[in-house]
């Protein structure tokens, strides 16, 4: 009934409509060829997925039912609508009262696209056109660098030769800086820092009341390396912190032999240790049960399929929950099929046979969204099609 | 003709003992094009053309299918399919997935396979538009033309094994069964890569310390600080460590394709050769001061100088960071290919990633868009809308000021996907004509 009501406002035409469940599956071509003609707040209606719950129980309930704030991760291979995915779940839980904010950490920024308005720059940015509090945000991977290097501080050479009172060789030194490297070298270090950033938003009062928190993450690969991310920063900040305290000791016996008064040791300041804080936490959330859920979405391909289970195992291995796999991009059902169709419809129900056999896969809740003609683009879309998927 | 027509006689009864009546329906569809098997395919695309070229797919799938039997069982134990999933259709083993037509009557193909000169092509695009098919069959089409080929796959969740249907871990050199010229595969395996780069830099950061504080006459404390190494600093390797290893290294191929991870990899990929050189230099660079520094206390002690260690490994390690940058900017034997569907999305993605590599002066010449709808006399009300929308979108690309400048491939989409080596052949020979 909420989506038919829906359906009809979107539309602006309630008397044409004719809708009517098959199989479970919305039917949508008369509603289709009626909205394509349509023009709402400018942008001509574009409306790509239609989606069917696998089980009969109404799921999204169950992920607005608690005040708790939660975090969601979606993810999978390149091109298979991880963004829109992401998109309208997070104007689905703006739209049921949960302030959000949805944030893409992928390298290669497409929110911008998926909801037709400009979100670039770094920095949390409305969306226009939901009803409550959706803010998007766009990860810049230069300005974060910038602000990590900048938290660390001067950890040069310089500084510990000096504590050694060697000055003569302060100035052949002065220019080295390990952390630099460090800083430099980690792959992965845009999720990290988004995430980061994110956390210490919630931290301010200013955003106390989002509750959702959706990421948008790059394709596959980068999120292998992003769950090994937290524990190479441990041990790096680990290193660091031990050569300067093996540094501060050859020091002292070096001043010890020559006789000389011991300077008194500046105590160094702990950036470093806050940094290491704020891996841990990210690290904590990554596995919280409660309030975080990684969101597998893949498309019906056996090359898709195979890409999925490999990287559920992976984030199983990383104690990842995990617990819904979205297959988008299902042809929907039709009377008239050309022969092209037919075959590709025969091809998908193929691998939809082999999701259910595969031993990673087949403990997920499936969700199934089928693929429409055009894209899906624009807050109107955005909102049709989280109203199917998530239900 | 012999050896196929004999194949084809024993097809059937192959089919009758090993799959169920729908892939008994789909044999004796298959015995039905005997008479189709002289058919040549012709250069010149027509609508009426391709649709023989479907029927053509279809021989050619059952040619996939003999070869495709060894690896089903590695498939099998890779998906964990249980033995009971043996009852497929005779479609399990057939897959073509596009059909490509060039818009240019010159064959660009010679262009790319003409000179002696080693060459490398890079594929890179949104994900998920088929980037590791055209990698996969430009490659066998290199090698089916005569070209010693090796294909690289850079992104951290392989698919050149999906591709080829064929087990290619293990981050080494693996024949690829089935083209006539030698063809290699290679998923770059991080970890492998990780300990090659640590090792080159732990060697020299390390005994630099160690050395400093020995050279002071201070024994006491080496022991403290032995465990010290400065190169582990550099544990993990930055993004495009892998790419930039693989092209370092020295192999006999005239030909290697990489494919590459989807765009935000890529985006990073291209300024790892600057990174790489200035990190090398700062661990150069500290080793040499720390020797100067523990010069200068030599001489206030008098004491005999002890040489430094030869920091030949980093130097040498540096120097191929050098020659990967040049290489990635060399006109004349690299060339980035974009991959791209035609959706607004994808469109803007691939002109973002275009307005990158020309900043970057990274040689783009072509552009294939994927995952067109054939042509087609009998559209559903599904495809014709879609086939509108995939229209303006071709449109879009025209206009666009980054990739109209590109020569424009485009590969329709067939009913089923890209996998093992006759279907890469097939779709090699279609696009890259």
């Amino acid at each position: 009934m909420a989506a038919l009501l829906l359906l009809n406002r979107v539309s602006r035409s309630t008397s044409s409509i004719s809708l009517h469940r098959v199989a479970g599956t919305l039917g949508f071509n008369s509603f289709n060829a009626q909205i394509h003609g349509d023009r709402i707040s400018g942008t001509l209606f574009r409306v790509r997925s239609l989606a069917t719950l696998a089980e009969g129980a109404s799921h999204f309930n169950e992920m607005v039912s608690v005040n708790q704030r939660k975090y969601y991760l979606l993810g999978g291979k390149g091109g298979v609508g991880k963004t829109s995915c992401a998109a309208s779940l997070a104007v689905k839980f703006a739209s049921h009262g949960h302030p959000t904010i949805v944030v893409s950490t992928d390298p290669a920024h497409s929110l911008s696209d998926s909801f037709s308005q400009d979100l670039s720059g770094g920095v949390l940015k409305p969306v226009q056109g939901v009803d409550s509090p959706l803010l998007a945000l766009e990860i810049t991977p230069e300005i974060m660098k910038d602000e990590i290097k900048r938290q660390t501080g001067d950890k040069s050479v310089k500084n510990m030769m000096d504590s050694m009172g060697l000055g003569m060789f302060a100035g052949e030194l002065g220019d080295l800086n390990l952390e630099d490297m460090l800083n430099a070298a980690s792959p992965g270090i845009d999720e990290i820092a988004a995430i980061s950033k994110v956390l210490q938003f919630m931290e301010a009062p200013e955003y106390s009341r989002f509750t959702r928190i959706v990421f948008d993450t790059a394709p596959t690969g980068h999120t292998l390396r992003l769950l090994s991310l937290p524990d190479f920063y441990d041990s790096s900040i680990s290193k660091i912190t031990k050569l300067k305290k093996k540094i501060t000791a050859a020091a002292s016996a070096f001043k010890l032999v020559f006789g000389k008064k011991e300077i008194q040791q500046k105590e160094l300041p702990n950036e470093l240790d806050q940094l290491k804080e704020r891996m841990e936490k990210v690290r904590n959330v990554f596995r919280d049960v409660d309030t975080t859920e990684f969101v597998i979405v893949t498309i019906p391909t056996v090359m898709a399929i195979n890409e999925s289970s490999r990287l559920h195992a992976s984030l199983r291995k990383e104690n990842v929950p995990v617990h819904r796999l979205i297959v988008n991009q299902l042809l929907p059902q039709s009377e008239s099929d050309c022969k092209f169709c037919s075959i590709r419809r025969k091809e998908q129900t193929r691998v939809l046979g082999l999701i259910q056999n595969d031993t990673e896969l087949s403990g997920l809740k499936l969700i199934q969204s089928p693929l429409l003609d055009a894209e899906i683009r624009g807050v109107p879309a955005l909102k049709f099609m989280g109203d199917l998927i998530w239900k | 003709m012999a050896t196929l027509s004999s194949y084809l006689l024993s097809s059937p009864p192959l089919c009758k003992s090993r799959f169920s009546a729908t892939s008994l329906v789909s044999g004796i569809d298959f015995i039905s094009f005997s008479p189709r098997t002289t058919l040549s395919s012709s250069s010149t695309v027509l609508p009426a053309i391709l649709s023989l070229s479907v029927k053509h797919n279809r021989r050619r799938n059952s040619l996939q299918g003999s070869n495709s039997k060894v690896f089903l069982f590695l498939n099998l134990k890779q998906d964990w399919i249980s033995l009971a999933s043996l009852d497929f259709d005779f479609d399990f083993w057939v897959s073509v997935k596009s059909v490509a037509s060039p818009t240019e009557t010159i064959s660009e193909f010679d262009e790319m396979v003409s000179g002696t000169k080693r060459k490398y092509y890079m594929l890179g695009g949104k994900g998920g538009v088929g980037k590791t098919s055209c990698a996969a069959s430009l490659a066998v089409r290199f090698a089916n033309n005569g070209h010693p080929t090796l294909v690289v796959s850079t992104d951290p969740a392989h698919s050149l094994s999906d591709s080829f249907a064929q087990d290619l871990t293990g981050g080494m050199l693996v024949p690829v069964e089935g083209p006539e010229a030698p063809l290699f595969a290679l998923e770059i395996n991080p970890e492998k890569a990780r300990e090659e780069f640590r090792s080159a830099s732990q060697m020299n950061g390390g005994t630099g310390v160690k050395d400093f504080m020995d050279g002071m006459g201070l024994g006491m404390l080496v022991e403290q600080l032995g465990e010290l190494k400065l190169g582990e600093l550099l544990d993990t390797p930055p993004p495009g460590l892998d790419e930039a290893i693989a092209i370092s290294k020295e192999f006999c191929y005239s030909i290697i394709v990489f494919d590459t991870a989807p765009t935000g990899h890529t985006l990073r990929l291209l300024s790892l050769p600057d990174f790489l050189d200035a990190s090398i230099g700062k661990i150069l660079k500290l080793r040499q001061k720390i020797t100067s520094a523990t010069s200068a206390i030599k001489s206030v002690f008098g004491k005999e100088e002890k040489g430094p260690d030869a920091a030949d490994k980093l130097e040498k390690l540096r120097e191929r960071m050098v020659k990967v940058r040049e290489l990635f900017r060399d006109t004349e034997s690299t060339e980035f290919v974009i991959v791209t569907i035609p959706t607004v999305m994808a469109v803007s993605e691939s002109s973002r990633l275009s307005a990158s590599l020309k900043k970057e002066s990274v040689p783009v010449k072509r552009l294939i868009v994927n995952q067109l709808l054939p042509p087609s006399s009998s559209d559903c009300k599904f495809c014709s809308i879609k086939r509108k929308d995939q229209m303006r979108a071709l449109d879009m690309i025209r206009e666009d000021s980054e990739l109209s400048a590109l020569t424009l491939m485009e590969a329709p989409l067939v009913d089923m996907e890209i996998r093992g080596v006759p279907a890469l052949r097939f779709l090699g020979d279609i696009i890259w004509k």
